[in-house]
């Protein structure tokens, strides 16, 4: 390869470059980690906007027409189900009641609640202090409590296993399975230790738990029978509901998503699974504010990391510059030149590369702990930021080029 | 002589090659701006939070004793307001009401159902210190009125004016006047309406007497010249426990608090800004630092001359602090556009000059100063033969 003909030039200009080197490395893959961190925070916009249906076991939705998204789902009858049941492709219909409800949150410690008064302890306090560890008051908070039949809960493993685990005592009244993931206030952690369980006016007991992520919208989830459900969430009977969750025979999702267009009245929305993924991520990212500002994060930090990239690029060319005129006068090509710069440009972005996704690995890991949404390091995410910086890098590296060639050996000096 | 006493030399130095001035320019600049950014979100987002609680005309307020937040509604008897008034320190007190969860407003355009952020108060008691409001007060007094906010959602709500009529709640409303609040991460819109429009809205609110319904917010004017904090105690010490009396600034800290360290969105945008402000930091030093390392071997000059190593760093420092400035300013105005188009597009309030722009410009010179001085370390130590080297 050009750059790495002996002498390799380009690889002792990074090696030899001591502090200078370490100083455009740094600067270059700080603005990658930014690069990463917003891309992060966009995807768990997206993740957590569409767990909340993929944890769900349905081919096609029904909801009411005034759907929002999955926290502000709309009332329906429980007859549009049943309505659905007569489309022939539809193998069966499971309502799912879904609403938020006041939880009684455990104080800590249990047995000596501190005031109420006083400012609540930031994230990173609560960090150092261990999850179990930081007071707070005896508090009601909301979460999103699900209803659903015992005998067809609408889930997909694995927390349709914790359902079925929990089934027999999940059918005496007032029980309920509470997330496992929830925000550390909500009491997962001390639920041996706490009795007095209450879910809106109701007093409740924890029979065990289940994993589901936690997303913007709510800090926790329960699920119960949906004669719990309705009994507690005051919805007086079960022919009101939120979700129904239709599973159609094999291949025929959109031709049952027609016949139920055709069948059913206007006030309930049909869509297939793919509809309502794509809705509800779309809702999340591009209908909220947080998803915006994310996305605006994003290109931001893009194109900081352009523009300092090619500041520490074209820097460190330029300081090259006298040794390159040196070897063009000893007769190497341009080419040969332009080679060893762009090679060395696309080192100092691997390099750079390699640094910022070491560190960012450690701000995600911090991120998910402190703040309790999913980071995932996707590759599509890693791509793109690669991308980036090889694009950057070697567009810079050219550019530098370009007045290389312009210039005769002796100006350089 | 002192060096750069006659010939500004700092300031030459960073001129001399135009483009190059520009590349450390936009280097600093955009670390600026990525600072901005990330600390704007993050206060957009707060401010957004307490938008109308900020607003309330009052000293002191009754909360609901379980309450963490407003945008959770909830609701204490309407008598606990009345009581308040016999509280010594206490010169008016009246009840506000909010629904955030349950209430729908039909778009016109559409027929679409959206929520919408409604809130409710008497129109003579101005619980709002908002002038449309004020001088609107005629108006949305009237049966099936409502005021809204002009800064809600188009898309969601089309574009609300004058004379408009569709539905809350199911039922018919009027729109008779805007006003400009703002909406946040919780509502895309919001409508002012009467206590009395808001009791046929939400009858769930009323109760079999006045003293029954269910209030969300008591707002108390206090006797002039009383202390805020003496009145909210006296108010502690006389009503049951089911609500909390707080000073505004207090109800307005807790609202901010909850959203800063409770709820996930607050969290993820501090460690937004910590990661800017690194970032920012990391990327001054490194404009900076090569800035100054390629000058090295015109300082060795100065040195071999005979000026002092005091004198030379006065001009690195000097150039630092001129790039500092320049990059500041240039990050400034980027970050003004930037948070216009944000707010375009959110509707989140954005604004530079609340956003600790002296903490941002203290850190930038900070930071810049600090690798200047880092970069001249060698030209200190070094024999001025050995710069050239």
């Amino acid at each position: 390869m050009l750059g790495m003909r002996n002498p390799p030039l380009a690889w002792r200009n990074v090696a030899h470059g001591g502090r200078r080197s370490i100083a455009a490395i740094s600067g270059a893959a700080f603005s990658l980690v930014m690069v990463l961190l917003q891309l992060g925070f966009l995807q768990a916009v997206r993740i957590t906007g569409a767990n909340n249906f993929e944890v769900l076991d349905f081919d096609v939705l029904l909801t009411s027409s005034r759907f929002e998204q999955f926290y502000s789902p709309g009332f329906m009858p429980l007859e549009r189900l049943r309505q659905a049941e007569g489309v022939a492709t539809v193998e069966s219909a499971a309502p799912l009641y879904a609403a938020f409800a006041l939880w009684r949150c455990p104080p800590n410690p249990l047995d000596d609640p501190p005031d109420d008064d006083g400012p609540r302890p930031g994230a990173l306090a609560r960090w150092l202090a261990g999850a179990d560890a930081a007071p707070r008051p005896l508090q009601r908070r909301q979460l999103y409590v699900m209803g659903f039949d015992l005998d067809r809960p609408p889930f997909l493993p694995p927390i349709l296993d914790s359902i079925e685990a929990n089934k027999a005592r999940l059918r005496v009244p007032n029980r309920i399975l509470l997330n496992a993931e929830s925000h550390p206030d909500f009491g997962w952690q001390v639920r041996d230790r706490y009795h007095d369980w209450e879910l809106e006016e109701t007093a409740v007991e924890v029979v065990g738990g289940f994993e589901m992520l936690r997303g913007f919208a709510a800090d926790s989830t329960v699920l119960c029978s949906a004669d719990d459900f309705v009994r507690i969430c005051g919805y007086g009977s079960r022919e009101t509901t939120n979700l129904g969750l239709l599973k159609a025979r094999p291949g025929t999702v959109d031709e049952t998503v027609a016949a139920l267009r055709a069948a059913l009245p206007d006030d309930v929305l049909v869509s297939s699974r793919e509809e309502v993924l794509a809705r509800e991520v779309d809702h999340w990212v591009n209908q909220t504010s947080t998803g915006k500002l994310f996305a605006v994060g994003v290109l931001v930090a893009m194109m900081v990391a352009a523009v300092v990239v090619y500041q520490v690029l074209s820097n460190d060319v330029r300081e090259h510059l006298p040794e390159y005129a040196t070897l063009r006068a000893m007769g190497y090509s341009t080419l040969r030149l332009a080679g060893i710069l762009v090679f060395q440009a696309l080192l100092y972005m691997l390099i750079s590369f390699v640094v910022a996704v070491a560190i960012s690995a450690a701000v995600y890991q911090a991120t998910e702990t402190l703040a309790g949404i999913p980071m995932v390091m996707t590759r599509g995410n890693l791509a793109l930021t690669f991308a980036l910086a090889i694009v950057v890098g070697a567009v810079t590296g050219g550019l530098t080029v370009n007045r290389l060639r312009l210039a005769a050996p002796a100006d350089l000096f | 002589m002192r060096l750069g006493g006659k010939i500004p030399l700092a300031w030459k130095n960073l001129t001399e090659h135009k483009l190059r001035l520009v590349a450390s320019v936009a280097g600093i600049a955009f670390a600026t701006t990525l600072m901005f950014m990330e600390n704007g979100f993050r206060k957009s987002i707060l401010d957004s939070m307490v938008n109308i609680i900020e607003r309330i005309d009052g000293q002191v307020v009754l909360v609901s004793r379980t309450l963490y937040t407003l945008s959770v509604p909830f609701s204490f008897p309407m008598e606990r307001v009345v009581q308040a008034r016999g509280v010594e320190g206490v010169a008016w007190s009246g009840p506000m009401y909010t629904v955030t969860r349950s209430s729908y407003w039909r778009n016109p355009e559409t027929g679409d159902e959206e929520r919408i952020c409604v809130v409710g108060y008497a129109p003579e008691d101005d619980l709002l210190d908002v002038p449309e409001l004020k001088a609107g007060r005629h108006l949305w007094s009237r049966p099936n009125t409502a005021m809204a906010d002009d800064r809600s959602r188009v898309e969601r709500f089309g574009a609300f004016e004058p004379g408009q009529v569709s539905e809350l709640a199911g039922k018919r409303f009027e729109v008779v006047g805007t006003f400009s609040l703002g909406i946040n991460v919780q509502t895309n819109g919001n409508l002012v309406v009467s206590d009395r429009n808001m009791m046929s809205a939400f009858p769930e609110l009323d109760g079999p007497s006045l003293m029954d319904r269910k209030a969300h917010v008591g707002v108390i004017r206090t006797e002039p010249g009383a202390d805020p904090r003496r009145v909210r105690d006296a108010l502690a010490e006389a009503l049951p426990p089911d609500v909390r009396a707080l000073t505004l600034d207090e109800f307005i800290a807790r609202e901010r608090d909850f959203w800063d360290k409770v709820a996930p969105i607050g969290t993820v945008f501090y460690i937004g800004v910590v990661m800017g402000m690194i970032v920012g930091s990391v990327i001054c030093y490194q404009v900076l630092y090569s800035d100054i390392s390629d000058r090295l071997p015109q300082f060795a000059t100065l040195k071999a001359m005979g000026h002092s190593n005091l004198a030379l760093y006065r001009v690195v420092l000097g150039q630092a602090l001129y790039l500092a400035l320049i990059g500041y300013a240039a990050g400034l105005i980027v970050s003004h556009f930037l948070f216009q188009w944000v707010h375009r597009m959110t509707g989140l309030p954005m604004d530079v000059a609340r956003n600790n722009p002296y903490a941002i410009l203290l850190l930038t010179v900070l930071m810049c100063l600090g690798a200047g001085a880092y970069a001249a370390r060698r030209l200190i130590s070094a024999d001025p033969a050995q710069l050239f080297a």
